[in-house]
Parts: C-alpha cells; sequence; structure tokens
C-alpha cells in the first residue's frame, strides 16, 4: 500500500491504516530528531511526539497525491525541533553545551568522540539538505534495509523510478560529503 | 582520493552518521495510543451529521468546564449553607469514579483542576488483564474537567514521605512527592511485597479536594487493594477517613470497598476526596498484576490548608 493509499485511508478514519503509516515513518523521524538534538532522547521523543500528533491534526487537509509524506512529516519535526530551541527552557543547559560542543568541535582535537560527534553533525546536515525522496531512499536503503522493490510500494512509483533516484541519492550525498570535507574548518 | 572508493563506504558513512538506537518501545506503543485517540477525536469534531460546524474537543472540554463551574458553583451553595453543612467528615468512601462534586464554601470560585500529565507510554488497554466484575473498562480517552476551589494547589509536593517498607528495593522514598510522573527509571520506588502502605505528611491540616496517584504507567496493569485514607494522627489511629477502596474482598483488613479496580495509565487516578480534612495522606496497595511488589511514581494531593482558627478573645492592648 502506497503513501497516498494510507493517507486517504486514515482521511476516512481508517486506524489500522495510521498505525502502518506511523510504523512506516517514525524511524525516519527518529533518525532526524536525534540527529539534530546531538543524541538527547528526551528531547527527540518530545519532538517525534509532537510531530505525529500534529500530522494525525492536519491530515484532513493533505493531498495524497500532493507530495512525499516522509518529507511533510520531516517538515514538521524540522519546526518542531527549532520550537524545541526556542523554548529554551526545555532544553537543559547540559543539553545545550552538547549540541553547540557538537556543532562548533574543533577540527584539531584528535579524540575519537569528537571525531564521532563531527561526522555525525556533518551527514546529518546533508541528510536534512537532500530532496526529501534522495533522503528517504537513502535511509530505507541503507539504515531500514528496504528492497527497491519495496520502496517503490511505499512511494507509489515504479522499480526504475526508484533506482535512478537512489542514483541521485547516491551522487548528491556524495558531492555534498566532499564539499563539507573540502570546506576551511 | 575520494571519500567512497569502496562499495560499502557510503552505506559505512549514514550508519555512523545518521544511524541511531531505536526509540524505546513503551513510547512507541504510547504514542501510537495517543495518535489513535487524536484521529478519533477529529473524526468525531468533523462528523458530518451535526446542524453546525463541530467544535474541536479542546472547545467541547472547554465549554463543558465553564458548564461545571457554574453548576458546581449552585450546588455549593445549596449544600454547603454556613450552618453546618460544610465539609464531609468520617467519609465510608468518598472516592468512586472522579466527578465534579465540589466541596468549597459557598465564596469560593470553582475551576478546574489543572493537572500536568506526564508523556503516555502504554496502551491502557492491557491484554493480559482478565475481565472481571470489580474491573474498571479501561478508557484511555482524557479525564473530564475536575472542579475544585480557586487557589486549589498539590500540597504534596516536596513534603516528606514514610512508608511501611522503611528500605524501598528501588528508589527513594522522596521520588513520591518530587514532581516527576514520567515513570522513567529513577523515577518510581519500588516497595517490597505483599500489603505495604506510603504516608505524605502535610505538614498542617488541610481541606483535600482531589488525591492523584501514579502507581507505574510504563505497563497496562492493576494494583490490587488500593485504599487512600486521610487522618489527622500520623499513626492512623485516631479518625482515619477512607477516600478510596476497591479491596472487593476485604484481603487487606480495611474493610469492604466499594470502588472498581482500574488499570494503571498515563492520566494517574484522580480520587475526588470531597474536601475531606486532615493532616496525613496514607495509600495502601498490595501487589499487581504483574508482580507482588508495589510502586508509586507520585502522589499529588491537591487541596488548600485550613485557615488558623480565631483567636477566643482578642489580645489586651499593651498599655
Amino acid at each position: 500500500m502506497s503513501d497516498a493509499d494510507l493517507v486517504r485511508a486514515i482521511q476516512a478514519g481508517d486506524e489500522t491504516a495510521l498505525a502502518a503509516l506511523y510504523q512506516r515513518h517514525l524511524p525516519s523521524v527518529w533518525r532526524f530528531a536525534f540527529s539534530r538534538l546531538a543524541g538527547n532522547t528526551a528531547a527527540a521523543e518530545d519532538v517525534v511526539s509532537e510531530t505525529f500528533l500534529a500530522a494525525v491534526r492536519q491530515i484532513g487537509h493533505l493531498a495524497p497525491e500532493g507530495g512525499s509524506v516522509a518529507g511533510w512529516l520531516i517538515g514538521i519535526a524540522r519546526h518542531k525541533v527549532q520550537d524545541l530551541r526556542r523554548r529554551g527552557a526545555r532544553l537543559s543547559a547540559a543539553l545545550t553545551e552538547k549540541i553547540t560542543a557538537a556543532q562548533a568541535a574543533p577540527a584539531d582535537d584528535p579524540s575519537a568522540s569528537l571525531e564521532t560527534a563531527e561526522l555525525r553533525q556533518r551527514v546529518g546536515a546533508i541528510m536534512d539538505g537532500l530532496e526529501d525522496d534522495e533522503r528517504a531512499v537513502l535511509e530505507w536503503k541503507y539504515l531500514d534495509g528496504l528492497s527497491v522493490r519495496e520502496m517503490a510500494a511505499r512511494l507509489g512509483r515504479t522499480e526504475k523510478a526508484v533506482e535512478a533516484a537512489l542514483y541521485r541519492a547516491r551522487q548528491s550525498f556524495r558531492a555534498a560529503y566532499e564539499r563539507a570535507e573540502r570546506a576551511p574548518r | 582520493m575520494g571519500a567512497f572508493e569502496k562499495p560499502d563506504d557510503l552505506a559505512n558513512v549514514i550508519q555512523a552518521g545518521y544511524g541511531a538506537p531505536p526509540p524505546r518501545e513503551a513510547f512507541v506503543r504510547g504514542l501510537g495510543e495517543r495518535m489513535r485517540v487524536e484521529l478519533r477525536a477529529s473524526q468525531e469534531a468533523a462528523a458530518p451529521a451535526r446542524p453546525r460546524r463541530a467544535l474541536s474537543v479542546r472547545w467541547q472540554w472547554a465549554l463543558a468546564a465553564a458548564a461545571t463551574v457554574v453548576l458546581a458553583a449552585g450546588i455549593a451553595a445549596i449544600a454547603l449553607r454556613p450552618d453546618g453543612g460544610g465539609t464531609p467528615q468520617g467519609l465510608p468512601s468518598a472516592g468512586g469514579p472522579p466527578g465534579p462534586e465540589p466541596s468549597g464554601t459557598p465564596e469560593e470560585k470553582m475551576v478546574p483542576l489543572e493537572i500536568k500529565l506526564p508523556r503516555a507510554l502504554v496502551d491502557a488497554t492491557a491484554k493480559n488483564i482478565k475481565p472481571s466484575p470489580y474491573l474498571e473498562k479501561p478508557d484511555s480517552r482524557p479525564r473530564p474537567p475536575f472542579i475544585v476551589p480557586e487557589g486549589t494547589v498539590n500540597l504534596a509536593l516536596g513534603k516528606p514521605v514514610t512508608a511501611s517498607d522503611t528500605e524501598p528495593i528501588i528508589g527513594e522514598l522522596k521520588l513520591l512527592t518530587d514532581g516527576d510522573k514520567e515513570g522513567s527509571d529513577g523515577s518510581f520506588v519500588e516497595f517490597g511485597p505483599g500489603k505495604q502502605w506510603v504516608q505524605i505528611d502535610l505538614k498542617e491540616p488541610c481541606a483535600i479536594y482531589a488525591i492523584v496517584v501514579w502507581h507505574y504507567h510504563g505497563e497496562g496493569r492493576v494494583y490490587r487493594d488500593v485504599v487512600v485514607q486521610v487522618a489527622d494522627d500520623p499513626d492512623f489511629i485516631e479518625n482515619p477517613k477512607t477516600v478510596y477502596n476497591n479491596d472487593y474482598d476485604n484481603s487487606s483488613g480495611l474493610g469492604i470497598g466499594q470502588d472498581l479496580e482500574y488499570v494503571e495509565n498515563y492520566q494517574g487516578r484522580l480520587i475526588n476526596a470531597k474536601g475531606v480534612q486532615g493532616r496525613y495522606v496514607r495509600l495502601y496497595s498490595k501487589g499487581n498484576t504483574s508482580n507482588d511488589q508495589n510502586h508509586y511514581i507520585e502522589v499529588e494531593v491537591y487541596g488548600k490548608p485550613l485557615a488558623p482558627a480565631p483567636a477566643a478573645a482578642p489580645a489586651a492592648a499593651p498599655k
């Protein structure tokens, strides 16, 4: 069942379809929040909860064929992350420091943890900057282990179209990664 | 040299840079349930059969609360006359399903009680609990507004706690009144098996309108023999008043209760204390449907300190 089919069913009040859509897209939204919030699980749970609850409230206004559901959800999550940062009080001082440190890790620091933080920050930014479908297929392929056929069913497209999207996504990711490597630190 | 020379390089970079541990199962289940409730509410709000555009659930609650405030003020004015209607005393059981039964004075403005709820961790319709005539049907809908006199606060916050089991298996007694209701590891206390009690000292005599208890909502389970009492003395000897009792077979020896057992959820159990007066609040339980231990995440006692008694005679003016 494609995302568009699930959206139509949810708009008609189908709770099973809602559960299916939730199960399908939770990993991506979770990873996005986890990445953007420097691995703070409690804050990520807040963002993911608010994202999906807002999505349920708004889904009646969503055009099923109007675009990527994955992109729509990440768009909501992006706003929720910004809201969380603005609220400030909900982010402890320690978390704020952690995020700041992760985002401004000095290049000459040889520690492994900082290298990991730097890698996560770089890859997170690249993934966030990709087209919605490109990010989705990369995640599904390399993190969720989906086959091209499964991805095609989700997106309501042919397998050839998914393979083409995967090709473009890899190219975009590589280019962005190499640009980031060359960039002055 | 490029960063992706081998076929697996790109996969490795994405996994190392964007992978995340999976979210907690309880969180996933709880959010799924909240979404289901939200979908139902939005469907009801958009029902086409209504003659006018349906109000959102939030507005329906707000209107219900406002109507109840008006009704409650009227009831209070009739039932609580200055000639002694007053606050209920010596209640056999003032608990039962929570409802807007105010206990203020005619002059007091009545308002909905605001309770900050933790995140939902679990589907309240637990599958492993058998139906019973003594078990309330699980209901995960938001609780209707509960009306209390204006100025009602959580008197238990930060107050000292004592217990029958002085050495909890997990956690510390102070967790009961620390304001953290989330139910995650480190926020609950586990007491030994069998009948156990915990007790909160409010430090002064108070009028109590509601007691809200979260035993453990990380799993849908039923705590046995939940009995809640209020008293003026710390030993509960002189005049203990029972405000809730669901011990249907008197297996805890505190009397047969008329209240129902219930499945724990994130909303906690709100017990209508109907303005009962006392300084100490004691809560009993006797294991649960998952194990023999007793747990508490948080207990809130909503009420107001009693006004100090007026002096018998005015003090003589200094000469």
